[in-house]
């Protein structure tokens, strides 16, 4: 609070309103303080409910225990082992998944022959959620590594696939029209201009690929696994541990927006080009 | 494109779809793999001739079903309400809107073991998890569609010196109607989705679809695992087109209008 005085001060002297530095700074400070205020009231209460014993610890254990279960498990070690596993997971899914989906895209983008074989069952598969598969798809791979790596492929595939093939089919006529006054050949056609246009579909396709396929492996290390993030939840609901459980629910959604935060961090970085207009 | 030209292209998607029917087929039938594994593709419909997997079947589908209405209620209630309360205060939104983005990002599917630790993993548990399924498309639906609305709109309102609750019911509610018709529809998928997810991931005592499929697989029933999922495919493709409909419908002044 001490650094952000002076900056305010200055920001009013320059431009010369300081007589309502307090006004603002104070509207500053509430500014930031409103979104805390739920939090921080949930917290109390909860707090003082575990306190005063009005939910049994059991059920909902107090805001404390779970600071201190998810230090004993940082340092102990059980985060970062089924993180890392899960995160390993995750990374060869999207590798494969990303990379299958992209080309299965482009090609239905591209090419209107592609798009007329396999488009009618690409569209009636995707229409089948992955959730809805787990049992089948359970039956034909097993319960191992396998399955987890076709769930989530499966996942980030369709998304990425879609998106990117109806980028490709969409870009704006105008940038077509500039290739052919350029008269560029077929190949600077497609690298400077269809890819680039189409990239905002594939970012966005990509990050719906990468988040339904962060939620599907979570759903598959919770019914089948003996490790991993989703794992270790089921494995502290087992026990009754709910304090694992929670900071385990903290994980999934820190890592779930981290994931999607980095992708969309690097989308504004490869989208620079278009200017304004680009969140990120 | 001439009608003989689309005719054609169909027939050129069907035939990749055909060419899995008779590698399946073939597959099973010259046992390339177990029948553990893959049944033939006539032989899913064979669990329909006995009659105690057939009762299984029709139970667990309207136990399901029920389950899919009464956590829809209760998420797409829930969420109304605090979307309409989020779209119309600024101040609660400011104060609460945060808090539901950050909680937003945890997978509802994360929330199954603390809900069976909380509400059982019996009908309750899972009408809840189904309910938390609808609620937050409503929310984010309702919220945005009511700050969409036209300012010009309001100040119609204003001009013919409307009070506030007048002013919601006349002119905000109708102007944000399209959003909150795409959000129920959202909402009852994935509702949709939350029931199905909700009994594979909780299992339990109590009857429904996802269920039965999971009850096949742990016999190694391979045709019965592929003829729940069958139904529910199909039941999902359904609604997927009932609500489609439902929302043409719904919205036809819009178009019409425009």
């Amino acid at each position: 609070m001490s650094i952000s005085i002076p900056s305010t001060a200055q920001v009013a002297s320059r431009t010369g309103k300081a007589p309502g530095t307090g006004i603002r700074f104070g509207r500053r400070i509430w500014g930031f303080s409103q979104p805390l205020m739920f939090p921080v009231v949930t917290v109390l209460i909860w707090s003082a409910a575990s306190a005063y014993g009005w939910v049994s610890p059991q059920i909902l254990p107090s805001p404390a225990i779970i600071a201190g279960t998810f230090r004993d498990m940082l340092v102990g070690g059980d985060i970062s082992a089924n993180l890392g596993i899960s995160l390993i997971r995750v990374a060869k899914g999207f590798v494969l998944g990303g990379s299958l989906g992209l080309a299965l895209g482009v090609a239905m983008g591209f090419s209107r022959t592609v798009e007329i074989w396999i488009g009618p069952l690409f569209r009636t598969v995707s229409q089948i959620p992955s959730l809805v598969w787990i049992p089948v798809l359970m039956q034909l791979f097993g319960i191992d590594e396998m399955l987890k790596l076709v769930i989530m492929v499966k996942a980030c595939l369709i998304p990425i696939a879609i998106t990117s093939s109806e980028g490709i089919r969409n870009i704006p006529r105008h940038y077509l029209e500039v290739a052919q006054v350029l008269a560029l050949s077929r190949r600077s056609r497609i690298v400077k201009i269809i890819l680039p246009g189409a990239l905002p579909s594939i970012f966005s396709g990509l990050r719906q690929g990468l988040s339904h396929l962060w939620v599907s492996l979570v759903i598959v290390e919770m019914l089948v696994s003996a490790e991993g993030l989703g794992y270790l939840m089921s494995w502290g609901r087992l026990i009754f541990q709910l304090d694992v459980v929670i900071v385990c629910m903290i994980l999934v959604g820190v890592i779930g927006f981290a994931l999607d935060f980095g992708l969309q961090r690097l989308e504004a970085r490869c989208l620079r080009w278009r200017g304004t207009g680009v969140s990120g | 494109m001439t009608a003989r030209t689309a005719w054609s292209e169909r027939w050129r998607g069907a035939v990749l779809p055909a060419g899995i029917l008779v590698l399946w087929s073939a597959a099973t039938c010259d046992g390339w793999v177990s029948t553990d594994v893959l049944v033939t593709p006539w032989r899913t419909l064979a669990p329909l001739g006995d009659a105690a997997i057939r009762t299984d079947l029709i139970d667990g589908f309207v136990a399901s079903g029920v389950r899919f209405f009464e956590g829809a209620l209760l998420g797409i209630t829930l969420g109304l309400i605090l979307g309409v309360v989020l779209g119309l205060s600024r101040r609660t939104d400011r104060v609460i809107g945060p808090s539901f983005h950050a909680i937003r990002q945890i997978a509802i599917f994360a929330w199954v073991p603390l809900l069976t630790a909380w509400f059982g993993n019996g009908d309750f548990g899972k009408v809840v998890f189904i309910a938390l399924g609808a609620f937050y498309p409503v929310v984010m639906g309702t919220y945005e569609g009511i700050r969409g609305v036209p300012p010009h709109l309001r100040e119609i309102g204003q001009l013919y010196c409307f009070g506030p609750w007048r002013l919601l019911r006349r002119i905000v509610l109708p102007a944000a109607v399209p959003a909150i018709v795409g959000a129920l529809q959202l909402a009852l998928i994935f509702a949709w989705l939350a029931t199905i997810g909700a009994e594979y991931l909780m299992g339990g005592a109590s009857r429904g679809i996802g269920t039965f499929v999971m009850g096949g697989r742990e016999q190694m029933r391979t045709d019965i695992v592929l003829l729940g999922v069958a139904v529910i495919a199909v039941s999902g493709f359904l609604l997927n087109s009932l609500l489609r409909a439902g929302s043409r419908r719904v919205l036809r002044w819009r178009d019409a209008a425009s």
